[in-house]
């Protein structure tokens, strides 16, 4: 019997209000995480990956955002047509969720164990006692020495880094079965990036859940992601098993990040760029949106690429693509990419050169 | 914290020193101090008395600073000032001859009674006011708050109070309101809770004037506030918790807005107590305001001179509070 998607986003488009329009930032997002799994979505800033990530809480500042079609199912309901009240308990509770700037994301003027305490009397029914003692014991599950002591504290008092275990400390009180970690590591320094992400993947299977793991950090990818999603202009890209997508990149962005990781075995050279930069969202190409910086497509494969965006489609098991250039693309079909599998210990390596 | 409290007012000190350096130094440059002077309107007393009076007033001033016709040198008043204050002695008033305390003492009550009514009205609509603002911000009830608050902000309370006395409290037109003063003359006839309806009647203009202009500020710094920490990363993070957005509103929110509120507060006690010299002059109300403004007018130095100081005193009394307050409220404030 076939694993279901524990999630499934499945066409999803959101606009912003401009001054005059209104402006795409995501069209047509889909995909699957199973349950235990890994997703990374990977893309630079602005193609739509933190929108994403924030749409499955509903958590965009409506007005100016606007979520204009798609569903996003979890546990067979459709979190977009959810009351609020209902989609209130999934967030923080089934589906939890931590941020990019651990610094500005604590309440300064309440002290952690409140802020903790918080979340668990919304998600659980404890006597005061026990639900303080499992505050204390979140402190001390994400590596947080005497617990009882840091929950009187305020966020101003400890660093970077224990504000970000604070965090992923509150999101897993109430045993989330997702965790969205949008950038979790993009604002600390590099060893506490690495700890960060040992205690995500530690706490990930302790606690049987799935991540949704948003970054532009190829490397944390290669060694934390089961599947990955290229983000390019709104758009999924490139779709694919960590090992897969490493091994065999398909799209010509995707093989463009991957060039820029910087090599450890090849030095004095200068690091690799993407010529061009990323389309704004008011004036999308017509055709392929990475169209105007692509080195792939030539001649008369050109103009098919010029008048026609390709959408992605699942060109074999463990790999979908959009792209014409790829081999088998013209026969695909689209199909809901998601992968029920899991990675082994071994970092996914390849075309990129950070695992070198 | 403690330690803290005891260590800033043993500062005021030196402050509060220098504040009557500047207090004294400024009213003596003052002109008019050994002249004939004051104002007396023509007609409420004859030429010849007000000649009299004035020429009393004067010799009333050149004995606080001559002594058998010679100047006191400036050091030797300032030094006997402070050691009056420091005996509790204010001086005695050169118009009303009387304890410039008792005279404050007498003012004072009138004047924080109406002057408190009307901050806490002010605080009552803009708080709410800025708050619903900032929820509602660009669509119909902030921008007509916005406005209505700026109109009343710009009407001068001059106007306002003479028309208010000329409308509301005006046999001609609708008569409402009592125009003057802050009792009937009966009160020895009413029961208590007569008494009480009786003075709420009366000041209800005066607090009215005194009210309608604050409300912009307030409301303005309350929406700015809120909406702020609104788009605060931790309002995120507790929406992202499954806090209802009225539990957001109020507890992340608020609390983090609460700053510039108290600040607001700090910066108006000081003014509580001058009153306002113009609504106390309009409506007949013996107050704090009014008394100032009698002081000045009749050149009656130890009365201008108390007045200073005591405003000096509060304002750094209403200092030391909203620090202290602001360490109850925002933890990230140390002053150890």
């Amino acid at each position: 019997m076939p694993e279901t998607p524990l999630l499934s986003v499945q066409n999803l488009q959101i606009s912003f209000r401009g001054e005059d329009a209104l402006v795409p930032a995501v069209d047509g997002v889909s995909f699957s995480i199973y349950p235990r799994q890994t997703l990374a979505i990977v893309g630079e800033s602005g193609c739509g990956k933190s929108v994403t990530a924030m749409s499955i809480l509903r958590l965009i500042p409506t007005p100016p955002g606007k979520i204009i079609a798609g569903e996003i199912i979890f546990n067979g309901q459709d979190l977009l047509k959810l009351p609020e009240k209902a989609m209130r308990r999934v967030r923080g509770g089934q589906i939890a969720m931590i941020f990019q700037e651990p610094m500005t994301s604590l309440n300064p003027v309440m002290t952690i164990g409140d802020q903790i305490l918080e979340a668990i009397f919304l998600h659980q029914r404890l006597p005061a006692r026990q639900a303080v003692k499992l505050a204390a014991e979140s402190l001390r599950q994400v590596g947080i020495a005497d617990p009882e002591r840091r929950l009187g504290e305020y966020p101003h008092q400890i660093s970077g880094g224990m504000k970000q275990r604070v965090m992923i400390a509150m999101a897993l009180a109430c045993h989330p079965q997702i965790l969205i970690a949008d950038e979790p590591t993009t604002a600390l320094d590099v060893t506490i990036q690495a700890q960060i992400l040992e205690l995500l993947s530690t706490l990930k299977t302790k606690n049987n859940m799935s991540v949704l793991l948003i970054t532009h950090d190829l490397g944390v990818v290669a060694e934390n992601a089961d599947v990955v999603a290229i983000m390019y202009a709104g758009r999924i890209v490139e779709f694919a098993d960590v090992y897969e997508l490493y091994a065999n990149p398909l799209h010509p962005y995707t093989r463009g990040l991957l060039a820029c990781v910087p090599r450890l075995s090849q030095t004095n050279q200068r690091l690799t760029t993407i010529p061009g930069m990323v389309p704004n969202a008011r004036n999308w190409p017509t055709g392929c949106r990475f169209e105007p910086r692509c080195t792939d497509c030539k001649d008369e494969a050109r103009t098919q690429c010029l008048s026609h965006l390709p959408i992605l489609r699942q060109i074999n098991e463990r790999h979908w693509v959009a792209t014409f250039s790829a081999p088998g693309y013209a026969d695909a079909k689209f199909t809901l990419p998601g992968l029920p599998v899991r990675r082994n210990k071994t970092p996914a390596t390849g075309r990129m050169g950070a695992t070198d | 914290m403690l330690s803290y409290i005891i260590r800033r007012i043993l500062l005021m000190f030196p402050t509060l020193i220098g504040m009557t350096f500047i207090i004294f130094a400024v009213i003596r440059m003052a002109p008019g101090l050994t002249t004939a002077g004051g104002s007396f309107a023509p007609g409420m007393l004859g030429a010849h008395q007000a000649q009299l009076a004035q020429q009393h007033f004067m010799e009333r001033r050149l004995h606080l600073v001559t002594r058998n016709g010679k100047p006191i040198p400036l050091v030797v008043q300032y030094v006997q000032w402070i050691n009056r204050i420091i005996h509790g002695d204010l001086g005695t008033s050169i118009k009303f001859s009387e304890p410039v305390t008792k005279l404050v003492l007498q003012r004072l009550p009138v004047t924080l009674v109406i002057n408190v009514i009307s901050l806490i009205i002010i605080y009552l609509v803009a708080v709410p006011g800025g708050v619903l603002a900032a929820i509602y911000r660009g669509r119909f009830v902030d921008r007509a708050f916005g406005i209505s608050s700026l109109v009343l902000y710009s009407l001068p309370v001059i106007w306002v109070g003479s028309m208010a006395i000329g409308f509301l409290a005006n046999p001609a037109y609708l008569n409402w309101f009592p125009s003057a003063g802050l009792h009937a003359t009966n009160t020895s006839h009413m029961s208590y809770f007569q008494y009480v309806f009786d003075y709420a009647w009366h000041i209800t203009l005066p607090v009215i004037c005194l009210s309608y202009g604050g409300f912009a500020y307030l409301a303005k710094q309350v929406r700015g506030s809120y909406l702020e920490n609104m788009f605060m990363d931790f309002t995120r993070t507790a929406k992202a918790k499954g806090l209802p957005p009225s539990a957001v509103l109020l507890r992340h929110v608020t609390q983090n807005s609460m700053l510039p509120m108290i600040t607001i507060v700090g910066m108006t006690v000081p003014g509580l107590l001058g009153g306002s010299v113009i609504v106390e002059k309009i409506f007949s109300i013996q107050g704090m305001g009014r008394l100032m403004y009698q002081a000045t007018y009749a050149r009656d130095l130890p009365v201008i001179q108390s007045m200073a100081l005591v405003s000096a005193a509060i304002t750094l009394a209403s200092y030391l509070l909203v620090d202290i307050a602001y360490h109850a409220i925002d933890p990230r404030v140390n002053y150890d």
